[in-house]
């Protein structure tokens, strides 16, 4: 009796232990990982056919700053799903700003503005220097950030050519307005697909 | 005696770490990388400037005889028409001299689709990069200007710009509606749909 006690007891201290720290060590690496490597500049690429140009350079994407506009086809087949669950909407100008369609022109041109910030860097770039002044008397400077324009190969030509119009200039208004409101972007980069080396 | 049981109960007794929570957040937060994840896609870019004394002068810059400008139009009957499938007709300088028209063509290879310039007279395409040349040649001086009307299709636009490079042109500007003319006339620039 006392040698059968003594052996349930030896079985039942004899915990299974599984060593967690390796695996812990491996999960904490490969976050460490997918952080590094999870590029979130690329969260404002829409998916889109881009056009062929062999003459274009090749896009680093050096510039973290840049802003992204992608302009995309509605009658794309991979867009049909959107427009069905009412992402994408054909009453709104087809422009995509960090993964939302804009209302319409003039919500684009207030999003650019803000994110243009054309006032902020005042010795940069002086050949840009617009000869025009504040109230105050402060110089204005256009904005030192690129503009990526992203447009669908088969989208019209129209959208891109109104977001060229917009980066300077505000409709029915004066030019003290404009220089207030409108994003004062020089800088545009058109992107095309990648030019294959030669 | 009991109390000095209880004291070394509490020595002996292991501290340990409740793991199983914090391994159930760190899977999360791997898995949620895991998903996000986009590899980086590579792309070209073509880079130009905007003029920057917009809103100084409302005269509209013309084009000098020596410069080139590409007209790109599309017929009233193709308005309708998907982007695409438009058929595109090319005048040069201001001119009504047409160099000729080009349809897309939309070809499927391995489930891939891209853009072709199918010809009509064929030469099309060829006899806009030979002016482009000429004009290059005659006066290194000479600027490129692009005018597309708002319907054309985007491809064709950066086909042209794509010309104008090879061609070595540095100085290539896009003509757009002039913004006297939208405050004058009170043009819908919120549509580019409407805009012929």
């Amino acid at each position: 009796m006392a040698k059968k006690d003594r052996k349930r007891r030896s079985v039942d201290e004899y915990e299974l232990d599984i060593n967690l720290t390796p695996m812990i060590d491996v999960v904490f690496n490969l976050i460490i990982f997918f952080m590094v490597i999870t590029d979130m500049t690329q969260k404002d690429l829409e998916y889109l056919v881009l056009p062929k140009a062999d003459k274009a350079d090749v896009d680093e994407g050096e510039d973290k700053d840049r802003i992204i506009i992608n302009i995309v086809n509605l009658d794309s087949p991979g867009n049909a799903k959107r427009l069905e669950l009412g992402e994408l909407d054909r009453n709104k100008p087809p422009i995509m700003i960090g993964g939302r369609q804009v209302e319409d022109l003039a919500q684009m041109r207030r999003w650019l503005r803000v994110r243009a910030n054309p006032q902020r860097f005042p010795d940069v770039q002086p050949h840009l220097y617009l000869g025009q002044k504040w109230a105050n008397g402060n110089k204005i400077y256009p904005s030192i950030k690129p503009l990526l324009v992203r447009c669908d190969h088969g989208q019209i030509f129209g959208w891109v050519q109104a977001i060229m119009q917009y980066c300077t200039f505000v409709p029915g208004a004066d030019q003290a307005t404009e220089l207030l409101e409108s994003p004062l972007i020089y800088k545009l980069e058109i992107a095309v697909k990648e030019p294959v080396a030669q | 005696m009991g109390k000095r049981n209880s004291a070394e109960d509490a020595i002996k007794e292991e501290v340990k770490l409740e793991l199983t929570p914090m391994i159930d957040v760190t899977f999360l937060i791997l898995i949620f990388f895991m998903c996000t994840l986009k590899f980086k896609t590579l792309e070209g870019k073509l880079v130009s400037y905007l003029p920057t004394d917009k809103g100084l002068s409302t005269a509209q810059a013309a084009i000098e005889f020596e410069d080139a400008e590409i007209i790109m139009k599309i017929p009233q009957a193709d308005w309708d028409k998907a982007p695409m499938a438009r058929e595109v007709i090319f005048l040069k300088n201001g001119s009504n001299t047409p160099f000729g028209r080009s349809r897309s063509m939309i070809m499927a290879d391995e489930g891939r689709t891209f853009v072709g310039f199918d010809l009509d007279p064929p030469s099309t395409l060829d006899d806009v990069m030979t002016f482009l040349r000429e004009v290059r040649k005659n006066s290194p001086e000479s600027k490129a200007k692009i005018n597309a009307y708002a319907r054309t299709p985007h491809a064709y636009v950066v086909h042209v710009l794509n010309m104008m490079i090879e061609a070595e042109f540095t100085d290539i500007s896009y003509s757009g509606i002039p913004t006297y003319l939208i405050k004058r006339l009170n043009l819908p620039v919120d549509d580019p749909q409407r805009i012929k």
